[in-house]
């Protein structure tokens, strides 16, 4: 019972925290829009989002991802690290120190190169794995835009007419980065990780690119705040994914099914999802790195310029958590009684409220996708590397061109967007009924290949097919 | 903010910020940590046996394979987000133009499949 009660607390605290985050970012950005020059509202927005935001919960996933990997294997996880706070002294506060010693660790260790890598770009291969991805988050729309104190405000750094081309240009230059650290080093496990990483990096940058052009199409724009939309209200119709496929009116609440993403375009989501999944590098897609097992492009950096690698990993998590909930999970719209809030007259009144609630919501969203991918990295085995290759080219390519014909046909048949809607809810039932019908067929495959076995052990699946458990396939 | 720059001051800002903090944090490990260089600790580690030389060696022709796939592929993509955009005032006309454009590219990628360059044990 008390745990459930701390679980409960640990949430609030979370929801309290992100809501006043969001309600300061607003008021700041009235308060300097007002009393600075226009546009000095998106400066700060750099702060709050981009410094506050983002990089505050790569740092605390760093801990939570091992909290949560010592969660799944039945283990306490980090929890030695003490404060020498009176009061605190012998609580290992859910391992939150260790975040600090951690950081301490890394900056005081020798900062070494070695004798036979190149230096230049040695000390460039972390600059380019790190910048790239912290300048990812500044078109991404974390909340809606209102008015403070007489002035516009929007939670978005910047809305440039190229819109989410400036995520893909962005992000392929992290390519550099890996390929860099790995001929650097002048290693042979760090070049074949870097040619490895590099390889996986753009073939799935082919599957990331083709998976979004469906979601293009169906809203007319590439730039996320259009994606995003806004929901009806007295002086304007819906628009992106703010509008609905179908609703009603229960008490005068609006509820429906909204046009989000996912359920429009459940093959881009997926393809979109798998690919930048690949693309972050972690497991089942981590043969680059593997921490434990395959020695990875940064096996010859230390201290703090091993730590850019990482952090960058986390960042990237974040972003991808923070992209796919604006373009594929409404954003900062709520699924039902969107139009009801947006049209209170308390809400219209003070928009700051409004701003707080929905921007609480979208990075509420964004800790889901981080939980999301949190569970995937600790529960699939990893790929093997053709495994990865095929899946990249022979799956993800073409289902993202049929997906993409497929969509525009839906699109200019029904414009309302009602037939897409209806095919997007098909295919997550087909999704469905596979996932279900997969289960059972590996667990009598698992039966049937221990009883073909002499030794009569329980071996699992796959497993002793293969010398290498850890390369073991993905079922 | 008059002038048509003003909307990408801010991406100049965050980009210029960017690279100071890449470059200003592994700094820091270049201040404070210890230095004592050796010539074992030097040579590339190769999991504790003796290093065989440098890594400056040709490695698998696949790889080239996939990064000219890349381009080919990637390219087709960059093609379909101008109509993308576009689409829906293009219409059925459009819709079938950039079929044709794109059943060019998917026999290229048959030829490919077939070939075997999308097989990555062979």
């Amino acid at each position: 019972m008390s745990r459930i009660l701390t679980m409960l607390v640990a949430m609030a605290t979370i929801v309290v925290a992100l809501a006043g985050g969001v309600a300061t970012a607003y008021l700041v950005g009235g308060f300097v829009e007002a009393h600075g020059f226009t546009g000095a509202s998106r400066l700060t927005n750099i702060v709050f989002l981009m410094l506050v935001f983002v990089m505050i919960i790569a740092t605390l996933l760093t801990l939570a991802e091992r909290k949560w990997s010592a969660f799944m294997q039945d283990r306490v996880g980090p929890n030695r690290a003490r404060l020498g706070i009176p009061g605190l002294k012998n609580r290992s506060l859910g391992g939150i120190p260790h975040i600090i010693t951690d950081v301490l660790k890394m900056l005081t260790k020798e900062d070494f190169i070695p004798g036979m890598a190149n230096r230049f770009l040695f000390n460039l291969g972390p600059l380019l794995a790190f910048a790239p991805v912290f300048a990812l988050f500044a078109v991404v729309p974390a909340g809606p835009t209102v008015t403070v104190l007489g002035q516009k405000v929007d939670m978005v750094v910047a809305t440039p007419d190229f819109g989410i081309l400036y995520l893909f240009a962005i992000a392929s230059l992290a390519v550099y980065g890996t390929a860099l650290a790995g001929w650097s080093s002048n290693n042979k496990f760090a070049l074949l990780g870097g040619v490895r990483a590099s390889a996986q990096m753009i073939s799935y940058e082919v599957a990331l690119g083709l998976s979004l052009v469906g979601l293009f199409l169906t809203f007319s724009s590439v730039q996320l705040p259009a994606l995003v939309g806004d929901v009806a209200n007295a002086l304007s119709p819906a628009t992106g994914q703010g509008q609905y496929l179908w609703s009603t009116q229960v008490f005068g609440l609006d509820i429906g099914i909204p046009a989000w993403g996912f359920i429009i375009q459940p093959l881009g989501f997926i393809g979109f999802f798998v690919a930048s999944f690949a693309e972050t590098k972690r497991a089942p897609f981590d043969v680059p790195e593997g921490e434990s097992e395959i020695i990875g492009y940064f096996v010859e950096y230390s201290g703090m310029k091993f730590g850019m690698f990482m952090i960058s990993e986390f960042v990237e998590v974040v972003v991808l958590a923070g992209v796919t909930t604006a373009l594929f999970f409404g954003g900062h719209n709520l699924p039902i009684f969107g139009e009801a809030l947006a049209n209170n007259a308390f809400m219209q009144e003070h928009g700051w409220v409004y701003g707080t609630i929905l921007g609480t919501v979208f990075w509420l969203k964004v800790l889901f996708l981080i939980w999301v991918q949190l569970v995937i990295r600790w529960t699939f085995p990893r790929f093997r590397y053709d495994q990865i290759q095929s899946l990249g080219w022979k799956i993800l390519l073409p289902v993202g061109l049929v997906n993409v014909f497929v969509t525009a046909a839906l699109v200019l048949w029904d414009p309302s967007l009602r037939a897409l809607g209806v095919v997007g809810i098909l295919e997550i039932a087909v999704f469905v009924a596979l996932t279900l019908s997969k289960k059972e067929n590996s667990e009598a495959g698992a039966h049937g290949d221990a009883h073909g076995h002499d030794h009569g052990h329980a071996a699992p699946a796959g497993a002793h097919a293969d010398p290498h458990p850890s390369a073991a396939g993905a079922h | 903010m008059i002038t048509p720059l003003a909307p990408y001051l801010p991406l100049a800002v965050v980009l210029l910020l960017a690279g100071l903090m890449a470059m200003a944090i592994p700094q820091l490990t270049t201040r404070l940590g210890p230095k004592r260089p050796s010539a074992i600790k030097s040579s590339p580690f190769e999991a504790g046996s003796e290093s065989s030389g440098p890594a400056r060696q040709r490695f698998a022709v696949k790889f080239y394979v996939v990064a000219l796939l890349f381009i080919v592929f990637d390219v087709e993509a960059v093609f379909l987000y101008p109509w993308a955009v576009n689409f829906q005032a293009l219409g059925w006309f459009g819709y079938v133009e950039m079929l044709v454009f794109a059943a060019t590219l998917i026999v290229g990628l048959i030829y490919v499949w077939k070939k075997g360059a999308l097989d990555w044990e062979s």
